[in-house]
């Protein structure tokens, strides 16, 4: 067996086509950013090596400080949201006695199907403090709270990475309505036996069973929260101010608004090393819970 | 067995190879034959130039269909390739540029102008053949449209120095008790409370856009300091006239003079709100004119600046809430007919210039138009004309900091904000200023 | 007891139905907001029926452009990039899945990278890789790029389910003298359809709505993508919402078509794939 799966051409086979277009498409722009992002450079002339400066600049640049908690703030609603009702959801819906589950989860990914465009839009309009219907909706249930949901320095992150974990909640689902599906039957009928109650059993069983994808999941959730920034682009551009900024959006403002791409490509190497730490973390705390159970 | 599986998995490859490459090399292919095809072998003098322009609204669509028809008239040999340009920032020009596609010619304003001198990006105009006759032709004034802060020219200007005004509904303020035009900062204040105690908006300000904020700012600030941001080159602390201008910002939208939602409010909100009578006034450029005649007709004015007191108003007026900047059209280095492209860039200018003079009686244009105005302008407009124009004391002059200007576009837009005050903006202001400054 | 246990299944049958209607409901709101002006989006009636059909909306963004040589063109290259997507991430996450070679994890780490990287970064080398290989305006300009793109996603939801199948069955194909190869193909593959049906939704869909690299790299109209349709609305002062939902109307109500036609694939073959597991 083990000769079996150690077929040089096979691995070459496989892999290669996959790592030469990924290393040249994606990679290779990468290093050439991480280069640059010892260079003062406006992106388009020579430039010229300054060394640290890009990154001293950055870590006494207060927008990064922003950034970085725009960023966990929106990976803690993604986690929450999509990862907490996504695993409800896909439980309750794995049940084959539930009546309509198919028309459930149909319903649940179209928000994934649409663009994000219209579904920022379609947000703004519920958000707006006038006529919007979250308001509206206080009003007639009579709680005396009015927000002004996209314009409000401290809400407003949080109500935008809503509108991404509400649209994306469907992509977890499916991810983890999968995972559960591809559990054997077996394992909840014996653990009801046993006596379990059926929320019980999925606690035991089916949860512990699904590491890997709730790694995934987890993994996708954190690292989309931190380098968000469609939807701050349409729904508040980054507003007001700089309150809603991130570091992709920090990104986005040094390279093409101030002329300033390798302090922008700075930012870029600092979220990818966010990005792969939280990863390396997510990986060690999932492989010490494997080894508990 | 080990062979088939094999042979399937390459024929897969091939396949998915091929039908991709095909799909690359007949859109490819493509492409060059109907550029071989437009230049047959006896047509060889038609100079064909690619053009980026704003052209997707009949405010950039018009004026384009009006240069390109004289175009033709004055040089029948040149043929334009245009590609529509959209607001993004410039990320599109700038990847062109750094990819070395720039089209031979394309819009620029100052930032670009700016990036692009540095790195070689775009023709230096100083000595080319139209820009002695062009800068000769210049409105007064609008020498800073042209002439960058190095001294030197890049791009053949077609707007003139455009400003921003306080437009205002006469039906509103007389039935709310407003005296117009309010010439005082008290006035303004009081305007505010009558306007809210009858359930209408005061202004209606599109601050979704971070510059009309910055606008309102500088409207403030032009009171007292007409020169503008330019002087705070080199300086690190604010001077009193910028703090004072905060503090009326800070002030007026304590007052409520600014919708909740302004920082969300986009331009066809904000105008829709002006326009159905639900706010009182309306912060844009001069340009708005046209629409909002079209929109309110007789009940639509315009007016100068508050200020502190009468005195300062009535010395202030003509104080223009704008600022020339260099800007238009600009030609490519590595165009293969430069000598054209050049000439072809004045022209446009010119041209654009003119359809906006003859055909929208709008005066504000970069260069001097000698045929006659075609159509009657809007009574705001003529007002304009006859009052103001003649009697500018003085436009803004900017501040060569791209950054300080973005500083204040994001604090400006913050001041809308409830619980950001004057004293938050100031120190943000003076942090930038100081590390660009130092 | 019971019949705790039965309004509480009531209770959450409510809910997950509520939940339902506010997935649902973008549709109808898209739809409505593609006949409706600017007046009645922002102010008179944002969430209502249009109150009266402007049909216009299409009308004028069928004259704007061509929609059915957009359309195509989405339809060309959403369709061959999601196939190179999954061809070439189901082969590599088998060998990071189940090959044994030194450089296997090292691999798993550098597919991963490249879930983090923002577009806008790299957007300037890559548009001038594009122009080196002469792909500027092609239909390779996206298609090249999206495949590259989504091969750490994909490859990864491979790998996720892949290390999860039990060995045995491979064993036993080793055991009766079958190649690598047609494991791979006669058991691995059918055994991941779920996933395969999965990711051929998510990236279809990523690779239809995708705008940045499109608006960057394709300047020939005819090359063109739908989601470049929007560009025709916003105008320098004012923006035509209604004629920007009409073409995002026109644009995800084929893949509303596509998904539910791909959901009850992916059902059926996510029961089979259990059986098979189980």
């Amino acid at each position: 067996m083990r000769k079996y799966y150690r077929n040089k051409w096979a691995i070459m086979l496989f892999a290669l086509p996959a790592l030469l277009l990924y290393t040249l498409i994606v990679i290779y722009p990468v290093l050439q950013s991480m280069y640059r992002s010892f260079f003062d450079w406006d992106g388009l002339g020579e430039g010229t090596f300054n060394g640290l400066d890009n990154y001293i600049r950055l870590f006494n640049d207060p927008l990064l400080m922003t950034s970085l908690k725009n960023g966990a703030l929106f990976a803690l609603v993604l986690v929450v949201f999509q990862l907490g009702l996504g695993t409800i959801m896909a439980l309750v819906i794995a049940d084959p006695r539930l009546r309509g589950r198919k028309v459930l989860k149909t319903g649940y990914f179209i928000p994934v199907v649409l663009s994000v465009t219209v579904v920022c839009q379609l947000w703004i309009a519920i958000y707006d403090p006038t006529n919007g219907l979250i308001n509206k909706l206080f009003q007639v249930l009579g709680i005396p709270y009015q927000q002004n949901w996209l314009s409000s320095p401290t809400v407003s992150i949080i109500a935008i990475a809503f509108v991404n974990a509400w649209q994306y909640m469907g992509y977890q689902f499916s991810l983890l309505y999968a995972g559960v599906k591809s559990i054997p039957e077996q394992y909840m009928e014996a653990a009801t036996i046993d006596g379990c109650t059926k929320w019980g059993a999925h606690r035991r069983i089916t949860i512990p069973m699904m590491v890997e994808t709730y790694k995934f999941c987890l993994i996708i959730a954190v690292t989309s929260g931190i380098s968000a920034f469609v939807q701050m682009l349409i729904m508040t551009n980054g507003g007001p101010g700089t309150t809603n900024y991130t570091l992709t959006f920090m990104i986005y403002r040094y390279a093409f608004g101030e002329f300033e791409y390798g302090y922008a490509c700075a930012v870029a190497v600092v979220l990818v090393a966010i990005s792969l730490l939280v990863t390396a973390i997510i990986n060690r705390v999932f492989r010490q819970e494997k080894v508990t159970h | 067995m080990k062979g088939k599986g094999f042979k399937a998995l390459m024929l897969a490859t091939v396949l998915l190879l091929s039908t991709s490459l095909a799909a690359c090399g007949s859109a490819g292919n493509t492409g060059s034959t109907t550029k071989d095809g437009d230049t047959p072998a006896g047509q060889n003098d038609k100079i064909k130039l690619k053009i980026y322009a704003a052209y997707f609204d009949d405010d950039t669509k018009k004026p384009y269909d009006y240069a390109v028809e004289e175009l033709k008239k004055e040089m029948p040999n040149v043929e334009l390739d245009l590609e529509p340009s959209m607001q993004d920032d410039g990320q599109k020009l700038r990847t062109y540029a750094a990819s070395g596609n720039l089209p031979d010619i394309f819009p620029t304003d100052y930032r670009t102008i700016k990036a692009f001198a540095q790195s070689k990006n775009i023709e230096m105009l100083d000595n080319a053949a139209p820009t002695a006759a062009f800068k000769n032709d210049l409105n007064p004034g609008n020498e800073t449209n042209m002439i960058a802060p190095d001294g030197h020219i890049y791009s053949y200007p077609f707007a003139g120095i455009e400003f921003q005004i306080l437009y205002y509904n006469k039906k509103l303020f007389e039935e709310a008790g407003v005296k117009a035009p309010i010439k005082t900062y008290d006035e303004w204040k009081d305007a505010i409370q009558k306007f809210k105690a009858k359930g209408i908006l005061p202004l209606s300000i599109f601050s979704k856009e971070k510059w009309i904020g910055n606008a309102f700012y500088k409207g403030l600030l032009t009171r007292e300091e007409p020169n503008g941001y330019s002087v705070l080159d080199k300086a690190t602390e604010l001077p009193e006239a910028f703090k004072l201008a905060a503090q009326q910002f800070n002030d007026l939208k304590d007052a409520g003079l600014f919708d909740a939602n302004a920082t969300n409010t986009n331009y066809d909100q904000a105008s829709s709100l002006f326009y159905t009578g639900k706010a009182a006034m309306f912060l844009n450029g001069q340009w708005e004119i046209y629409s909002s005649d079209k929109n309110l007709g007789d009940d639509v004015d315009w007016m100068y600046w508050p200020a502190k007191d009468e005195a300062t108003y009535e010395a202030t007026k003509f104080n223009m809430n704008g600022m020339g900047q260099p800007g238009g059209f600009s030609v490519s280095p590595t165009s293969k007919n430069k000598e054209t492209a050049i000439e072809v860039a004045a022209f446009l200018a010119r041209k654009y210039a003119e359809y906006k003079y003859t055909q929208l009686g709008n005066p504000i244009v970069a260069v001097k138009i000698d045929k006659p105005v075609a159509v009657t302008p809007p009574k705001m407009m003529q007002r304009l004309i006859d009052e103001t124009l003649p009697n500018i004391k003085s436009f803004m002059k900017m501040t060569e900091e791209i950054k300080i200007n973005s500083a204040f576009e994001d604090n400006t837009q913050n001041l809308i904000v409830k619980g950001f005050t004057d004293k938050n903006f100031v120190d943000n202001m003076e942090r930038v200023m100081k590390e660009v400054n130092k | 007891m019971l019949l705790r246990q039965k309004s509480g299944s009531i209770l959450m049958q409510g809910v997950l139905w509520i939940y339902f209607l506010v997935s649902v409901y973008p549709l109808f709101w898209m739809v409505s907001y593609s006949l409706k002006n600017n007046d009645e989006i922002f102010v008179t009636n944002p969430f209502g029926l249009p109150l009266n059909f402007r049909y216009e909306n299409y009308i004028n963004a069928w004259s704007q452009f061509s929609i059915p040589n957009y359309f195509l063109n989405s339809v060309v290259v959403s369709t061959v990039s999601t196939i190179g997507i999954l061809f070439l991430a189901v082969m590599f996450a088998y060998t990071i899945a189940r090959m044994q070679w030194k450089l296997r994890s090292a691999a798993r780490v550098y597919i991963l990278i490249g879930m983090f990287i923002p577009l806008q970064v790299i957007m300037i080398p890559l548009a001038i890789l594009v122009k080196d290989f002469n792909l500027v305006n092609t239909y390779g300009a996206l298609i090249i790029p999206y495949i590259a793109f989504g091969l750490p996603f994909s490859s990864l939801v491979f790998y996720g389910f892949m290390v999860s199948i039990p060995i045995e069955l491979e064993e036993s194909a080793c055991m009766d003298g079958a190649s690598i190869y047609r494991t791979f193909f006669q058991i691995i593959v059918p055994i991941v359809k779920p996933a395969i049906a999965t990711i051929a939704i998510f990236q279809f869909l990523g690779a239809w709505n995708e705008f940045l690299l499109a608006y960057i790299l394709i300047s020939d109209e005819a090359m063109k993508t739908l989601p470049l349709g929007l560009l025709f609305f916003q105008g320098e002062y004012s923006t035509d919402w209604g004629g920007m939902g009409a073409v995002m109307t026109m644009a995800s109500i084929p893949m509303v078509v596509v998904f539910l036609f791909f959901s009850e694939q992916v059902e059926r073959a996510l029961t089979v794939g259990s059986a098979v597991k189980g």
